[in-house]
């Protein structure tokens, strides 16, 4: 059933650099202006290179003065990014909803630890009931061109914004390269028959985290200095009841060896785990 | 610490008696490391070492090592050398016993170009004799013979070495190993006299009448600037560091000098040196 063409609303694009958030924004925009509507937008975006949030802000309806979204009268968020979607749940009101991606790509800022591979990334196991995820990268793979995953959105949204389809592909054929216009119509046909596809999938592209560095104290020698304690960056030396040293998360040491260097007592050994080492603590062959 | 340079200790020794913190023991650990990736074994290789807590740590080091008497480490390495002249001799020495016991021995070894390495632990204090007051000790430094601070002028080791003759001359700093790493290595490749001074701390007497902190704390006042220091005396009105920190942090680390004058044994034609006029 076609919903109701909206006189009034706004919708937010969010997602990281290179998704195609701005793109996406232009559409919407454009599918707008073709229904007589005034439009607003403004795009947030300079920080792309270092995989920085990207967003795109939507405002329409009979007449725009102002581009900003008040608390709890956001619509739509279309999310490239599943914690760049999250972000605009504040906003969101009661009734609006958010149709966020699985798909998690890691912030620079999300590698706390510092150790390759070992993340940080927030809300891992989230559930919101106003929050749809979908799999928009298998879908757009499915597509014909993994590039798509932004459209395959933009078809899930077009059940609820409803402007006619004919409207929606035309605004598509309009904005998209000619070249990629089919892969896009086919995302744009698979997001309109999403399904929700919760719960996300495991993080994208990141190791698995593991201790690449073993630390090994020489009890007897430890003095109690608290040297290690204080010069160690990632804080993992702590002094116990007998002012002994003590690593508290060894799995968070990037072996930089300053602790060990810097042990006026020889009693830190801070050993490069091997190959092999690392297969079996996997459980590999 | 690595599996090398641990293989180089005499383990059965351990741990050493030096107090918890003390900088000598950091100073220890980057030699070892560096002595690690030179040698398989020490065989080779003497440790001369006077008297003191800097001097004490040649016990630990499983080398040809010698213990000798308070500021003579350098007239016993000189003759171990000339009758030994295939031997790696390295000399181990502190502030007190260097500079202050053993000073003229230290000039005349500089003076003579004798291949060895001299280095030399400034922790500006006599600490294993109870912290008494040493050349090195800057002005206004508390000691257990300056309770009013003290009220000398302080001996630069480097720029002594260096205007002694020396044809090496390095100084490196406990805070930071890796530079002192090159140091020592750049020391131990040069043929003549080298002579390092590395910065450390005496965590027992000179890091506590001098409120210096201990451990850390004292280890981290190597890399104090300038401002940092009067931000802290203003705030804590009560410290009274003297001119400590500011000498620790405007000393310039690193290779100091070097020049290629002919060393002692070449002069001599000893065993392994070829024969060179001076
Ligand atoms: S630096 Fe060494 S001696 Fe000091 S607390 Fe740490 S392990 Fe112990
Ligand atoms: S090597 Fe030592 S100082 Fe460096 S992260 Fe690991 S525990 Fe901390
Ligand atoms: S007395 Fe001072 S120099 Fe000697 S071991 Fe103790 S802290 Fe180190």
């Amino acid at each position: 059933m076609q919903a109701k063409v909206p006189q009034q609303g706004n919708v937010v694009i969010a997602g990281v650099g290179g998704q195609g958030v701005v793109l996406a924004g232009n559409i919407i925009a454009d599918l707008c202006l073709s229904h007589g509507l005034d439009v607003k937008k403004a795009e947030v975006h300079g920080m792309s290179q270092r995989g920085g949030s990207v967003s795109a802000q939507v405002r329409f309806g009979p007449e725009v003065h102002n581009v900003v979204i008040e608390q709890g009268s956001l619509q739509y968020v279309l999310g490239f990014e599943w914690a760049e979607a999250l972000r605009w749940l504040p906003l969101l009101a009661p009734d609006g909803l958010v149709f966020a991606s699985s798909e998690r790509i890691l912030p620079p800022a999300a590698q706390r630890d510092r150790v390759a591979g070992g993340v940080n990334y927030p809300l891992a196991a989230f559930e919101h009931p106003r929050v749809r995820a979908v799999d928009a990268e298998s879908l757009a793979k499915e597509a014909g061109n993994v590039k798509t995953a932004g459209v395959v959105l933009l078809g899930a949204l077009s059940t609820e914004l409803g402007f006619p389809v004919a409207a929606w592909r035309d605004a598509l054929g309009r904005w998209v390269p000619k070249k990629a216009l089919e892969a896009n119509l086919r995302a744009f046909e698979l997001g309109r028959a999403w399904q929700d596809t919760a719960p996300p999938k495991p993080l994208h592209s990141s190791p698995t985290q593991q201790a690449r560095f073993r630390l090994q104290l020489e009890e007897a020698w430890c003095k109690g200095c608290s040297i290690c304690v204080d010069v160690c960056p990632e804080r993992i030396w702590q002094l116990d009841a007998l002012e002994i040293a003590r690593p508290t998360a060894p799995e968070r040491c990037t072996g930089c060896r300053i602790c060990e260097k810097l042990c006026p007592d020889f009693a830190i050994d801070v050993v490069r785990e091997q190959e092999s080492d690392l297969l079996h603590l996997a459980g590999g062959a | 610490m690595t599996t090398t340079a641990k293989a180089l200790l005499r383990r059965e020794m351990m741990p050493h008696i030096l107090c918890p913190g003390c900088g000598h023991g950091i100073v220890m650990n980057t030699m070892l490391r560096v002595l690690a990736r030179r040698y398989d074994n020490l065989n080779n290789v003497a440790l001369v070492a006077g008297i003191g807590c800097s001097s004490r740590i040649v016990g630990y080091i499983d080398a040809n090592t010698l213990h000798t008497t308070h500021g003579r480490a350098l007239t016993f390495a000189s003759g171990l050398k000339l009758a030994r002249p295939e031997l790696k001799v390295i000399v181990v020495t502190g502030d007190g016993d260097g500079l202050g016991i053993g000073g003229n021995h230290l000039i005349h070894a500089a003076r003579r170009n004798i291949d060895l390495t001299c280095i030399l632990f400034n922790n500006e204090t006599y600490g294993m004799t109870g912290g008494q007051l040493a050349p090195t000790t800057v002005r206004e430094a508390f000691t257990t013979t300056s309770p009013a601070g003290n009220t000398e002028p302080h001996f630069d080791a480097a720029a002594l070495a260096t205007a002694a003759g020396a044809s090496f001359v390095g100084r490196g700093q406990a805070f930071r190993p890796d530079a002192l790493e090159e140091v020592l290595e750049r020391a131990l490749d040069h043929r003549g006299f080298s002579f390092v001074e590395v910065m450390t701390d005496c965590t027992e007497y000179f890091g506590r009448k001098n409120s210096l902190g201990g451990g850390s704390d004292l280890l981290f006042t190597q890399s104090r600037s300038d401002e940092e220091v009067s931000r802290d005396l203003s705030e804590w009105p009560s410290l009274r560091p003297g001119e400590g920190w500011q000498v620790r942090e405007t000393q310039p680390i690193g290779v100091l000098s070097e020049d290629s004058r002919p060393a002692f044994e070449e002069s001599l034609g000893l065993p392994g040196y070829k024969r060179k006029e001076t």
